[in-house]
């Protein structure tokens, strides 16, 4: 697919968004569901960080990665998100949190991907958080703990608990 | 190291799942993401300015006629204070020359020379026959008119004070037994009743020709005397300016303040089995506030103020209710009848409870329980608002014009709430509302209570001593509150400014 032409998205070219729009859909949709608690959650959260994107094309300087940039803007989007849905979500979350059952986990044959998306959205969104930014978008312990607000310490702790908690939960899966 | 090693794989193994992992999203995403941008047709730069600064330029614009206004006031009543000095020292003046008063007022010594012979009859009588006379306006003159520089300064009457206080007669005394000439009454003055003026005031002489009889058997001398002419210089004018009475301190007036209110929306929480969503305020909100305050000043600086306000809003906002078929109330026969589908929504006067019907587009072959469904609607919600307000002011400044801040807090009454579905339309290619009246229902929470606050800093001008222009910018909000269920209703600031009049009593 060509690439978008950012100065006509900038314009409001409703062309070009929409090509902006099909070129980034499928990418930050799976990020979005990896942070959502639901899928209508995560649309929500797409249908944001793209409103967002447009309104402040202007402000990628154009150093580094697009790709990137636009991955960081859904990311913020979807930490609003949560944090919108319940003030202090993450903090109060990642203290003493007890594993929920796991024995409700969907086992199909579908993408691993796609299994493991279900299973994400099993743990609670505190954990859910820290494993997304840590494992999947890279970010270090001091970056999460200035993001969440939180000590390094903290992130660090919660981090092993949400990984035991994701392999308990992707082992009563795989056992399924 | 093993359990290490053990994360590090489970790290790889979550990459590598979603390395290059894609899903699409509905089909109706585009045309929400569509919906949320502004229409091309709105970009251009004009009317975005226009939007940006509408309420500041509508408060620049009611600042420039209150400025106007109050310059045109004060220039009105200069002009009328300047007229009424003048007309205060033209009757004296006039009355002066009517009564023949000139001449005493030049050389006032006159008075007291009386004693010596009457200056009436006797002195135009001999300035009829043109005898010479033996002026006493020289030892008169010698009299009142010397100042310690010895130089002549012609005298000025002061303002016109009565006869009792100055210790003058106004009776003089005949003492010439000589003369047969009736004594008649002349009005005198004192030297405090004159002020001296700069000689070089003075612009003209006049000629004078004074006849007074010395002594009865001597022969009589005329003089002539050049001596100047003075004008009277105009009195200065120092209006009593005395309350008729105290001030009480209480004060009231009308104000009108208009505001433009930000939203900020609230998820809330579902009940079971009932979806709940929020609404999201769209565009600006701008009202009008009519208010009849009264306050009492507590001393020079600090006043308590209440009051009762009366406001109308209408708030339009968006929201995207999303079901699954399923979750549809079916009511009639099993195909094709109309499905009810029912949630709660929060609105600004609280949460209302939506019943929304849908029917099928086409009959035929209904959707499955599990097909998703959304909406896009636009709600236009009324609202009048009775606000009665306790506010501390502390005024400072003195003159016409005093700053002011104020501060307290607002009881909010909601008198009225109306809610329209102004538009429903359907994300589902075989689904739409019902259309009409029938389509939905609403019902809304009962007339709700809630306390907020209020800050302004502003000015006020006082016209005169009754009646003060107020102007003072103002910024208010709610206080968190919530729905029957203790869910969190929308927060709301609002800014704007606050115009009106106060009368003291």
């Amino acid at each position: 697919m060509a690439e978008p032409n950012l100065q006509a998205c900038l314009r409001g070219d409703r062309l070009a968004q929409k090509h902006f729009f099909e070129r980034f859909k499928g990418k930050m949709f799976a990020l979005c569901l990896r942070y959502a608690n639901t899928r209508e959650d995560a649309e929500d959260i797409l249908q944001e960080g793209f409103v967002k994107v447009f309104r402040d094309l202007g402000q990628y300087s154009g150093v580094g990665n697009f790709e990137g940039w636009v991955r960081k803007v859904f990311v913020n989007t979807a930490l609003q998100h949560l944090q919108r849905q319940k003030k202090n979500l993450i903090t109060t979350e990642l203290d003493g949190q007890d594993f929920p059952d796991s024995a409700e986990i969907f086992v199909s044959d579908e993408l691993p991907a796609k299994n493991m998306i279900r299973i994400l959205q099993q743990l609670p969104p505190g954990f859910r958080t820290i494993f997304n930014l840590h494992i999947l978008e890279g970010y270090s312990h001091p970056e999460i703990s200035e993001i969440l607000g939180i000590s390094v310490g903290t992130s660090k702790s919660q981090l092993l608990r949400a990984k035991a908690h994701f392999r308990k939960l992707l082992e009563s899966s795989l056992i399924s | 190291m093993d359990n290490n090693l053990h994360d590090d794989k489970l790290d790889d193994y979550v990459r590598k799942s979603f390395e290059d992992y894609e899903e699409d999203p509905s089909s109706e995403m585009w045309s929400r993401v569509e919906g949320d941008l502004l229409p091309s047709a709105e970009a251009p730069v004009p009317r975005v300015a226009f939007r940006r600064f509408g309420w500041q330029a509508m408060a620049a614009a009611v600042i420039l006629l209150l400025l106007s206004t109050l310059v045109c006031e004060h220039l009105y009543y200069e002009e009328k204070l300047r007229v009424m000095s003048g007309k205060q020292t033209d009757p004296l003046t006039q009355k002066e020359e009517d009564a023949g008063l000139d001449q005493p007022a030049i050389n006032p010594g006159i008075a007291d020379q009386s004693a010596s012979g009457p200056i009436s009859t006797q002195s135009n009588e001999a300035r009829s026959t043109g005898a010479t006379e033996k002026s006493l306006l020289e030892n008169a003159a010698g009299k009142v008119m010397a100042n310690p520089s010895g130089r002549s300064v012609p005298l000025v009457r002061k303002r016109a004070e009565t006869p009792s206080q100055t210790g003058s007669s106004n009776i003089v005394p005949n003492p010439a037994p000589k003369t047969e000439s009736t004594p008649i009454a002349v009005q005198t003055h004192s030297e405090k009743d004159f002020e001296p003026i700069p000689a070089n005031e003075v612009k003209e002489t006049i000629q004078v020709t004074s006849a007074v009889q010395d002594l009865a058997n001597l022969p009589v001398s005329t003089t002539t005397l050049s001596f100047p002419k003075v004008h009277f210089a105009p009195a200065q004018v120092k209006l009593p300016i005395k309350p008729l009475r105290e001030a009480s301190g209480w004060y009231a007036g009308v104000q009108l303040t208009a505001l433009r209110t930000i939203e900020k929306s609230h998820t809330i929480r579902p009940r079971p089995g009932r979806p709940a969503f929020k609404s999201q305020q769209e565009g600006n909100d701008y009202s009008s506030l009519w208010w009849l305050r009264t306050g009492k000043k507590l001393n020079a600086h600090f006043s308590l103020e209440t009051g009762i306000g009366y406001q109308q809003t209408t708030r339009t906002a968006t929201h995207t209710p999303r079901f699954r078929f399923g979750d549809g109330m079916q009511q009639g026969p099993p195909f094709g009848s109309p499905r009810t589908f029912s949630y709660d929504l929060s609105t600004y006067g609280g949460t209302a409870e939506v019943s929304l019907r849908m029917e099928e587009t086409t009959p035929g072959t209904p959707p499955t329980d599990d097909e998703p469904i959304s909406l896009n609607i636009k709600t236009s919600e009324h609202a009048a608002i009775v606000r009665i307000p306790v506010l501390m002011g502390y005024q400072f400044g003195h003159g016409r014009w005093h700053g002011q801040i104020k501060a307290g807090l607002v009881g909010n009454f909601m008198v009225k709430h109306e809610l329209d579905l102004a538009a429903r339309v359907s994300q589902h290619a075989r689904l739409q509302p019902v259309s009409g009246k029938d389509g939905y229902s609403v019902r809304l929470e009962p007339g709700r209570f809630h306390l907020g606050y209020w800050l302004a800093a502003g000015a006020e001008f006082k016209v005169n001593s009754r009646l003060g222009l107020v102007a003072e910018p103002s910024l208010a909000s709610d206080f968190p509150h919530n729905d029957q269920y203790s869910r969190r209703l929308p927060d709301r600031f609002s800014v704007g400014l606050n115009v009106g009049a106060n009368y003291y009593f």
